[in-house]
């Protein structure tokens, strides 16, 4: 069976795609063709039948999880725990690293010479510290030269410290704890997206 | 009085959480909905959802107020339910086919051990064998239809949502729709 010419323009007439004149003239042609007016109710059954459809209901639990996913605060609490797993981690693997390095055979040797060193430095630095304050106080008492003789006697404990830090090791564990600590202070910074700019609660540590 | 779409939206970039909530309970349904016509597995449409919220509030500061909220988020759901079922390549069984080489596409029969044409015809009047009708139209016909006739996405809308030309998707929704009207037919 041939179908009626008109029949194409019956989805954009119920679409409302049509111009207005188109539309006066279909409404015309629908009047006297009965198979364009079948096809016009089938089709408005099909959209009838589609928009019948409800819609459907996720389980209960479904807002929580978003919302957990999302909420700000949420999402610092979760960063923090992250940070304090990478510290916890990286914390391991130092102690790990340093006791297989110190169980090689041979490294007690090393390890003896350089904690001697560092114990006798450290005594004489300590014993320095406890001459100076004593000498201090006694040009204190005297009334005048506390700078000066505070400036002479740091002069010793500058050299002292400058020594131990000169050891290859201690110097790369301090310039490495000084980058993580500057990347970290990077990190929080506060921002300047409108977003944290509004938050007023909630400070540098994110409390 | 609840609060229009872009007062929540404003109140969620100032950092309010009660906004946050209000928001996702007045469209995850929608949003569902959308996930699990497009997937059809209720653990997938859910995971789609809880994506399509997430990637949501990550680009709520880039949101237009002028455009209808419902059809941006409509939009993200869309095309990640699109992204989900290239990647899975879900088994779907089409009642529609077309052959090698046509755009044409007729219904295919299937042996029915289920009940007869009478019977049949009372349940397309329900709303189960409604979703089955749905279910069963090729992906790209079932997204248009579900944007425009269950959600009420206006074409240029769609067009936008799925990165498509106006007149393909005019296009795809009467040939979707004239495949639904053929199977109602049959079914009658």
């Amino acid at each position: 069976m041939t179908r009626c010419k008109e029949s194409i323009r019956l989805q954009d007439f119920l679409d409302g795609q049509l111009a207005p004149g188109e539309v006066v003239a279909f409404r015309a042609h629908l009047a006297g063709c009965p198979e364009c007016a079948a096809e016009l109710a089938s089709f408005q059954s099909v959209i009838a039948t589609l928009e019948r459809v409800p819609l459907l209901v996720p389980s209960a639990g479904l807002t929580g999880r978003i919302l957990e996913q999302v909420l700000p605060s949420r999402a610092r609490r979760r960063r923090f725990a992250l940070l304090g797993w990478g510290y916890a981690a990286a914390a391991a693997a130092c102690i790990g690293a340093a006791a297989l390095w110190a169980l090689q055979p041979g490294r007690n040797a090393l390890l003896e010479t350089l904690s001697g060193k560092l114990s006798h430095r450290l005594l004489g630095a300590g014993l320095f510290v406890l001459n100076t304050l004593g000498a201090s106080a006694v040009r204190l008492a005297d009334g005048w030269g506390l700078l000066h003789a505070t400036g002479e006697h740091l002069a010793p404990l500058t050299r002292a410290l400058g020594a131990v830090l000169m050891e290859p090791g201690i110097a790369f564990t301090v310039w490495a704890a000084a980058a993580v600590c500057a990347a970290l202070l990077w990190w929080m910074r506060p921002r300047s997206s409108a977003t944290a700019r509004e938050v007023r609660h909630v400070s540098v540590l994110g409390f | 009085m609840s609060p229009s779409d872009p007062e929540l939206v404003r109140r969620c970039l100032a950092g309010d959480e009660r906004a946050y909530r209000e928001l996702i309970e007045r469209y995850e349904r929608q949003v569902y909905s959308v996930a699990v016509r497009m997937v059809r597995v209720a653990e997938d449409a859910e995971d789609l959802t809880q994506e399509t919220f997430v990637r949501m509030f990550k680009a709520l500061d880039r949101y237009d107020p002028a455009r209808p909220f419902p059809a941006w988020l409509l939009t993200i759901a869309a095309r990640l339910s699109i992204d989900r079922l290239r990647r899975r390549r879900v088994k779907t069984v089409s009642l529609f086919r077309s052959e090698p080489g046509s755009e044409e596409e007729h219904v295919v029969e299937f042996a029915d051990p289920g009940p007869g044409p009478e019977e049949l015809a009372e349940r397309l009047e329900e709303e189960r064998s409604a979703e089955r009708l749905i279910g069963a139209l090729p992906e790209h016909y079932r997204i248009v239809v579900v944007l425009r006739h269950q959600q009420g996405l206006s074409y240029e809308e769609i067009s936008e949502a799925l990165r498509l030309p106006l007149g393909t998707v005019k296009a795809r929704i009467h040939r979707a729709r004239a495949l639904l009207k053929e199977r109602l037919e049959k079914g009658a």
